[in-house]
This record gives structure tokens, sequence and C-alpha cells, in this order.
């Protein structure tokens, strides 16, 4: 076998030596000075951006998620006007549990807000949203505009719950929150949400607190009472 | 303006780049004439490719870094350049549906300053032993990766129209490539014609 022998090799070698100290110096450096956040739906995870259109009572109207978000807020601001919380649910209209659940959520959007005067929630304000999807496969879920309106109005005319039952006829109140197209599941796909309904708490910055994910054994309702920081009523405001 | 907005720390990390573009274009070696005394490389038209080559890849190396900063600045929530016109690098580093490289999953930052790290090593080691036998090999590799750059260029210029916002921090770097691609022609030019070794 000949052997190759070459001089200059170690110019080569030399340099890249060279050049790994300064790659690796400057991913030290970028290391040092930032603390990345993966985008993700765990616990800590940044929540990744939801844009689209979202119906709220008047219309389709253009929604992004990020737009909630306060990034210079911290845990120990819990300023009723500045730190708004978010609280997600993914649902389909069409399924039986998001049906027969829609009146608590309908009733914690209302509570868990400062200019509520009914209410005794005095943390800061928990903006509820939904997010709307169609379970395709499964027998009765042809969901549509309409009957996402509809299941958010309490109106007549679109079948709801499997397509068994009017939507004007679930439980609870009509909702005053947005409730964005998932029609095509982007959405659940891009949150890698298997199953409705599944629910978020997000942090004002844009982190995720809470998922019902990962404490299935705790309500939402109970979830934010436990982690969003209520005010003492001796300190005022 | 603030003093150290992301626009001024750009400014100031693309400077070497414009001299190294000085340097390698036809205006280089009149601009050059007058510190050809301090630094006498820059006499001969290979030392003004390499350095001119160098400056472009050190600049470009530093731009990439500063993206991959940015693309974590933004994960911690902070903004950097976030901006409601037309320019914003957050709204670009920080999409997710563009900031990766499709099916690799790899985030471009990382591409980028791979690949300058890569230019680096190229043009240093040439600059190191310019007669070596292997300097037309790492010359054409140069000019190969320089010019496959084009294909990333062109996806990500399409992302920006996607996004209807443009990264300048990431168009810095877009144009650091290109100049290398031109320096390097002018390189593998001169080598062919025999002037290389005569330098």
């Amino acid at each position: 076998m000949k052997i190759k022998y070459d001089d200059n090799a170690d110019a080569r070698m030399d340099t890249a030596l060279t050049v790994i100290a300064i790659f690796i110096g400057a991913i030290m450096v970028i290391s040092l000075t930032s603390s990345p956040i993966i985008t993700g739906t765990k616990e800590g995870d940044r929540a990744p951006n939801i844009t689209g259109k979202a119906y709220n009572g008047s219309g389709w109207q253009d929604f992004d998620l990020s737009t909630y978000y306060d990034f210079d807020w911290s845990l120990g601001d819990n300023n009723t006007t500045d730190s708004q919380w978010v609280m997600i649910e993914f649902l389909d209209t069409d399924c039986p549990y998001c049906f027969n659940s829609a009146q608590e959520y309908q009733e914690a959007s209302q509570y868990f807000t400062p200019t509520n005067l009914e209410s005794p929630w005095n943390g800061p304000h928990v903006n509820f949203i939904a997010s709307a999807a169609e379970l395709t496969g499964l027998k009765g879920h042809d969901s549509s505009r309409d009957e996402i309106e509809a299941f958010r109005d309490k109106t007549t005319g679109e079948s709801c719950n499997s397509g068994n039952v009017d939507c004007s006829e679930r439980d609870g109140g009509p909702f005053q929150i947005p409730f964005i197209d998932d029609l095509d599941k982007s959405h659940m796909t891009k949150w890698g949400i298997g199953g409705t309904p599944t629910y978020f708490l997000i942090q004002p910055d844009g982190i995720i607190a809470w998922s019902s994910f990962d404490n299935q054994d705790e309500k939402f309702y109970d979830a934010i009472n436990r982690i969003v920081p209520q005010i003492n009523p001796q300190d005022g405001e | 303006m603030e003093l150290f907005d992301s626009n001024t720390i750009l400014a100031v990390m693309v400077i070497p780049m414009a001299l190294g573009f000085l340097l390698i274009s036809p205006m280089g070696e009149s601009m050059s004439a007058s510190m050809s005394d301090k630094f006498p490389s820059l006499k001969t038209l290979r030392g003004r490719l390499l350095i001119g080559s160098l400056l472009i890849a050190s600049s470009g190396f530093i731009v990439s870094s500063m993206t991959l900063w940015i693309s974590n600045t933004i994960s911690e929530g902070a903004g950097f350049c976030a901006a409601d016109s037309f320019f914003s690098c957050d709204d670009v580093i920080g999409n997710d549906d563009y900031n990766k490289v499709p099916m690799l999953g790899l985030s471009w930052a990382w591409v980028g300053i791979i690949i300058y790290s890569f230019f680096l090593w190229v043009l240093m080691s040439v600059n190191k032993e310019p007669n070596a036998e292997w300097v037309r090999s790492n010359i054409k590799l140069g000019f190969m990766a320089s010019t496959t750059g084009i294909l990333a260029i062109v996806w990500l210029m399409y992302a920006e129209y996607q996004m209807e916002h443009l990264c300048p921090y990431c168009t810095a770097a877009h144009i650091g490539n290109l100049l290398l691609i031109y320096g390097f022609w002018q390189m593998g030019k001169l080598y062919d014609s025999g002037e290389w070794h005569k330098q």
C-alpha cells in the first residue's frame, strides 16, 4: 500500500484548530449571554404561536396569540392590569366531553376577571380562548364555522355533540371569548395534541405554566387558583 | 436612535465586510495603495483577495453568530430588533415555520455559523500556505460551498417574502456569501492564469 505523505497538511490542521477554537468561543459567548427556552407544549416551554381567524361574536377576525403576551413580565409582577394570563382550550364542538364541560369553561371565563364585580376573583385577568378543531374520522364529527358560531353563541340550527344535539342545547350561557378556527387541525398538530378537550394555562410572558395533559387529576380552574398569583387584600392596590 | 440599537450593532459588524468588498473589488488596488507600506500583503492581487475575503468571512461569521444569539434571546421572551416595519429580524428569526432547514430541523443560524467557519478555515489555511499543492482544491471547495449557498439564500428570501418581513442580519450574512462567491471566483481565475504563484 502506498502511503501518502503531505508536507503541507499541518497548515490546514493548524487552521482547523484555530477555527474550531473561534467556533467554540463564539458558542460559549452565545451560551453565556442567552438561555434559550424551547418552544413546545410542556410546562416551562414557550407556547407555540397561533395565528389565524377567530370568531368573537360579531365576525371572524385576525387572531395572533402572541399579542396577549407581555415579555417583560416576571413572576413577582401580579399587577391586575399589566399581567394578563391566558387559558386556552383545544376542543371539538362535536366532542361529547367538550360539549358537556362547556358550561364550566364559560363560567370560568367570567369568573377569572377582575372587572367582573360579581366575581370574588382578586388576581390578574385571565384571557380565556378556545381553539375549535374538527376531529375527522370520528362518527358525527363534521364541524364548520357555522357550528363553531352556534356552539359559542348558543344559537339554533347546527348540530353539536357528535351531531346528535342542537348546539343551543348545551349547558351554560353564551361565551364571550374568541373561538379560533382550527378546523384543519393545524394548531392541534403544531401543539402536538391528540385529543380534546386539552387545556393550557400560559403565563403573561408566553411560557406554559400548566397543561391538563401533564396534570390529568387537576381541573383547569383549580390550576388557575393554585398558580396565578392573587393580590393579598391587605396589600391593596 | 439609541446608541446600541440593533441597526447600529449591525452597522459596526458589517464594516469589515465593506472593507473586504473594497479590497476584492477592482477598486482594491488604488484603495490599498496608501496602506501597502504598513500591510505589504496588500500590494499583490492575491494578498488583497485573501485578506478581503477573510474580512468578509469574519464579518459573516460574527453576523451569523448574532442571529443565533437573537434566536436564543427571542426564545427567552425578549425582543432584540422587534419592529412593526418591514425590517424586523425578530419576526423572521422567531418564526418557527421558517427558521429551520426544511427536513433537517436545524436552525438556519447554526447553518450560517458552520458554513462561515468553513469559509474561515478555507481562507485562513490558504493564506497560511498560499503556494501549497492543495490551494487550488481549497479555492474550489470555497467556491462550491458559497455557490451552493445561493440555494439557501433563494429559499430564505422566499420565506421572508411569505412573512412580509426582512431580517437585516440575515441579509448581511447572505450578502457576505455572495461577495465570497466573487472572491473565490477571482482567486480561481488568478490561480488558473498562473499569476498566483508569481505573486
